[in-house]
């Protein structure tokens, strides 16, 4: 790779990092990626337009003579930018479609509740897996394992089935937190959640990919305490059963990176949880 | 090997290490009965130890059928079952355990201890019994702690552990908790050495309660308060935190205040929370160091943050969740926390009620410190004279025993969250009948009892036992209106011979005596004659404090001799009861400097006091100026107090022998 394409490489890569720190996804988009390259011809100026000058009154004459023939060389040159058609974005971290054998992928996503890094590696074509880090804030954090197999679909609607599993570590414990990051999400300190993720993508290289992400939370609490008095000792795991349903879009900036726009709805089965909880996500999916 | 096969295999042995630490909830085993009352391991049974008949009622928990009676010894107190469902009785009257093996119904062994046993523990390996016994045989001034190896019973060790241990627990790191119940303090135990933990003096709850005493930041005086009656040590699942029920006394002056304000007992507690004499929990922290968790009382800030982090802890005063209701929490005597670690039962002997709140945090959704100023989630009231309290190992019944009305009771939850109530769903079992009169019982519920309007304001809730405490005295100097005032101790003084009554005399029998305290300091409506009577005859024949010491027989025969004689200590400690019920100055008639004795009622000087079991009632004098008897006749400048000025030093420790033997 020559001198000046490494140069640009590493440029993107800062400027993402920048603007992943600083929200501004919007800068992510690399222009000069989007151009092939600079145009070879330029504009030739024009002819330089003869001073005004009325004519003068006269009495109508003989007709003009006929107009000549012109030759095409005597045309002014005109220079066009010509654009490269755009290449799809096919990467996808929220979305069903995997990203390709090798392939890698990150998203950094700031919500409520939960701030969420994510690296992932295709593995397959069809399956990707990968590493992850939930965080509600700094009084819940959470790493995580996660894999996303894709089912199938067509160029335009894709499906894959999910499953992340975490261990999560609180800065209080059960029996002391009240409203806190246990009863928003519905961790607890392991946590299991298969799912299902249906997209849509338009056939527009730029098209926003619209997902769908419905995912069944199943978390282990070992550290049960009894919310009432002389209600009985819990069991030393008690299960909690969730319903996460997740919807947005991954928009793309540019064949690699999109900006991710997410809302959602969590349904928390243990009573000692919100009963609903929304959500929202807003962050950035790269390939870089 | 493929890159695929590599990150399934990594894949594989995240999951793994990642659910590896689903584990067996390690509070499955606690202490989980505290007082009169335990069950045995499997729940079958729930044995009540009834103190006025000295005996264990042994009782099916699956029909409440009393299964058996067992004559454990004179007034059992407490009941501890091992891990291997052995049974062990404190038999605090003749200074013995007794050991019961289930099944058997019957006493196996008695182990022979110090005088009058309180506090029971064994060691979370079942290796070790621990008794506190209130005093050593060889002396009065100081308690014992001995440990029984549990396999062959016999003593392992035996130590001193200061003035009137009570209760006892085990922590972790093989050390154990000694209360001492006068003076509010604690001792750390080194179990395996057998020795108390180096450095242990004080234990910092004084101070800690009234961190702000010295700041006059707000131009004006704190009151402090001083832990007394530390009745219970009540050990978290974990055995990292205890908690240690108290009564929090007030140090300064107190003002007077009408009666129909409550009398001048009701105002000044801590916070405003209670009475002068209010009760509290102390939270003291085992994980490494013993450390007392307790609010600054005396700035009476809003105390349920610590630094913007809400405190971990319940509340250092305890008190209903609605005032005026007829509610209030008086005497906290015992205590569990559940099984889960997660809700502390204070059974409130004074009060009759259980109060139940979290045992880790002070707000929520079911209590807020910060707009109540409690932390109790739910009070449940049960019978008289509770003193004892069991909860099952599946964490949904407690068993409460009644001492005055010798019954269990049940308590279970019904509803969930803020739907959840707690109730007592009634007698479970009637272990024995009253051993005392109609009128002595009657009597003992009126000096016990802080709900009774008769004796004692809604606005004060104290009842007579709130300082004297089991009918003898706290330890503490009151700041009274009329000066300074030690509790005197009322147990085996019989009252009915010792008028005038006070420390200044001023009242010459019993009725005004009564009407005085009942009505102008507790702010009571007062009793009729015959409930007065009642209550005054329970107090004549209360026993006096054991002393019975064994060591130095012939010094107390000198000391005799020395009281009667040289000293010339009989000339006002005289008689059957050692005193001649006249007034003498002894040297601290004080009628000058801050809160001075109130000139217009003294004649001539003090009451002066009888001398029964007065080796257990330090401090000494009335201004409790003199903390051992020692110093008592060691300091006497002038013969101002006896002459002791020309007894030899081996006559004043005769002197001090026979007053330990009193």
């Amino acid at each position: 790779m020559p001198a000046h394409a490494r140069l640009r490489v590493f440029m993107s890569r800062f400027l993402f990092v920048i603007c992943a720190l600083t929200g501004l996804t919007a800068a992510a988009q690399n222009a000069a990626d989007e151009w092939v390259a600079p145009p070879e011809r330029t504009v030739q100026p024009g002819p330089v337009a003869a001073p005004f000058t009325p004519a003068p009154m006269q009495e109508p004459s003989a007709p003009a003579a006929q107009p000549q023939p012109v030759s095409p060389g005597a045309w002014p040159q005109v220079s066009v930018r010509q654009r490269v058609p755009d290449a799809p974005n096919r990467v996808s971290m929220f979305g069903a479609p995997a990203l390709g054998q090798w392939k890698r992928g990150q998203s950094l996503v700031l919500g409520f509740p939960i701030l969420s890094l994510r690296l992932s590696i295709g593995v397959l074509d069809q399956l990707d897996v990968g590493v992850g880090f939930d965080s509600f804030y700094g009084s819940m954090n959470s790493p995580k394992i996660h894999a996303k197999f894709e089912l199938g679909g067509n160029d335009m609607v894709k499906a894959a089935v999910g499953l992340d599993a975490g261990l999560a570590f609180f800065s209080q414990r059960a029996a002391r937190e009240v409203r806190g990051p246990r009863w928003i999400t519905g961790y607890r300190n392991y946590n299991l959640s298969p799912g299902f993720i249906l997209s849509y993508q338009g056939l527009s290289p730029r098209a926003a990919r619209l997902f769908l992400d419905l995912r069944y939370l199943l978390s282990f609490d070992t550290e049960p305490f009894a919310t009432d008095p002389l209600n009985g000792v819990p069991s030393s795991v008690a299960l909690g059963h969730n319903v996460l349903i997740r919807g947005g879009a991954e928009m793309p900036l540019s064949e690699r990176t999109s900006f991710v726009f997410g809302l959602g709805l969590d349904i928390h089965g243990r009573a000692a949880d919100s009963r609903v909880m929304p959500s929202i996500a807003l962050g950035l999916v790269t390939g870089l | 090997m493929s890159m695929f096969k590599r990150s399934m295999m990594v894949g594989a042995l995240a999951a793994g290490v990642l659910f590896a630490g689903c584990v067996e909830n390690p509070n499955a085993s606690a202490n989980r009965s505290s007082g009169t009352v335990a069950l045995s391991q499997d729940d079958a049974y729930l044995y009540a130890a009834d103190t006025d008949n000295g005996l264990l009622a042994v009782i099916d928990t699956a029909t409440n059928a009393k299964v058996a009676e067992i004559k454990v010894g004179a007034s059992p107190v407490r009941v501890l079952v091992g891990g291997d469902d052995t049974i062990y009785v404190a038999n605090r009257g003749d200074n013995s355990v007794a050991v019961i093996r289930r099944g058997d119904w019957q006493v196996a062994t008695r182990l022979e201890v110090g005088i009058e046993p309180t506090g029971l523990a064994m060691t979370s390996d079942d290796k070790q019994l621990l008794v506190t016994s209130s005093a050593s045989k060889e002396s009065p001034d100081f308690g014992i702690l001995t440990s029984f190896e549990t396999a062959t019973l016999q003593p392992k060790f035996e130590i001193p552990v200061g003035p009137e241990p009570r209760a006892v627990a085990v922590i972790a790191g093989n050390r154990a908790l000694v209360s001492l119940f006068k003076q509010g303090e604690l001792v750390e135990v080194d179990l395996a050495k057998g020795e108390l933990k180096a450095g242990t003096g004080t234990n910092g709850i004084y101070d800690r309660a009234n961190a702000s005493r010295s700041d006059t930041s707000f131009g004006r005086a704190f009151s402090t308060f001083h832990p007394r009656g530390m009745s219970d040590l009540i050990v978290a699942p974990d055995r990292n935190r205890v908690f240690a029920p108290v009564v929090w006394a007030r140090e300064d002056a107190i003002a007077r205040a009408p009666s129909s304000a409550g009398g001048y007992y009701s105002a000044g507690g801590p916070c405003n929370v209670g009475a002068v004499a209010t009760a509290g929990i102390v939270t003291v922290d085992t994980t490494t160091t013993v450390t007392p968790e307790v609010d600054d009382l005396t700035g009476c800030f809003r105390s349920g943050t610590n630094g913007g982090e809400e405190k971990d802890y319940p509340a250092s005063t305890l008190a209903p969740r609605t005032s005026g209701t007829g509610e209030a929490i008086q005497g906290p005597t015992v205590g569990v926390v559940d099984p889960t670690g997660t809700w502390l039962f204070v059974v409130n002997r004074e009060s009759s009620n259980v109060a139940v709140m979290p045992a880790n945090r002070r707000s929520g959704d079911d209590t807020n410190y910060q707009s109540s100023g409690t932390s109790v989630r739910s009070l449940v009231h049960v019978g008289a004279g509770a003193d004892g309290i069991a909860l099952t190992r599946d964490g949904t019944k407690a068993y409460v025993y009644s001492q005055f009305e010798h019954r269990v009771e049940m308590l279970s939850a019904t509803g969930r969250g803020s739907a959840a109530q707690i109730t007592n769903t009634g007698t479970v079992a009637q272990v024995a009948q009253d051993t005392l009169t109609p009128e002595l019982a009657a009597g003992r519920r009126l000096f016990f009892d802080a709900l009774d309007t008769r004796m004692s304001s809604s606005l004060t809730n104290v009842a007579c036992a709130t300082c004297h405490l089991e009918g003898r005295e706290d330890g503490h100097v009151w700041q009274f209106p009329d000066g300074p005032r030690q509790t005197p101790a009322l147990a085996g003084r019989h009252l009915l011979s010792t008028a005038p009554y006070h420390w200044s005399g001023e009242f010459s029998d019993l009725g005004t005596f009564n009407r005085h305290t009942i009505i102008e300091r507790m702010g009571g409506s007062g009793l009729t004659t015959s409930a007065a009577n009642q209550l005054d005859r329970w107090v004549d024949q209360l026993p006096s404090a054991t002393t019975g010491i064994k060591a130095d027989l012939a010094g107390v025969v000198r000391g005799k001799a020395v009281f009667e004689t040289k000293a010339a200590c009989a000339s006002c400690h005289t008689g059957e009861l050692l005193t001649n019920n006249a007034f003498a100055d002894v040297g601290t008639l004080n009628l000058n400097s801050k809160n001075a004795d109130n000139g217009s009622v003294m004649r001539a000087g003090f009451n002066v006091p009888s001398l029964i079991g007065v080796a257990r009632s330090a401090p000494y004098l009335h201004d409790g100026s003199m903390t051992s008897l020692e110093e008592r006749v060691f300091r006497n400048d002038g013969d101002r107090h006896g002459v002791t000025s020309s007894l030899t030093s081996d006559e004043k420790l005769d002197l001090v022998s026979y007053l330990k033997s009193l």
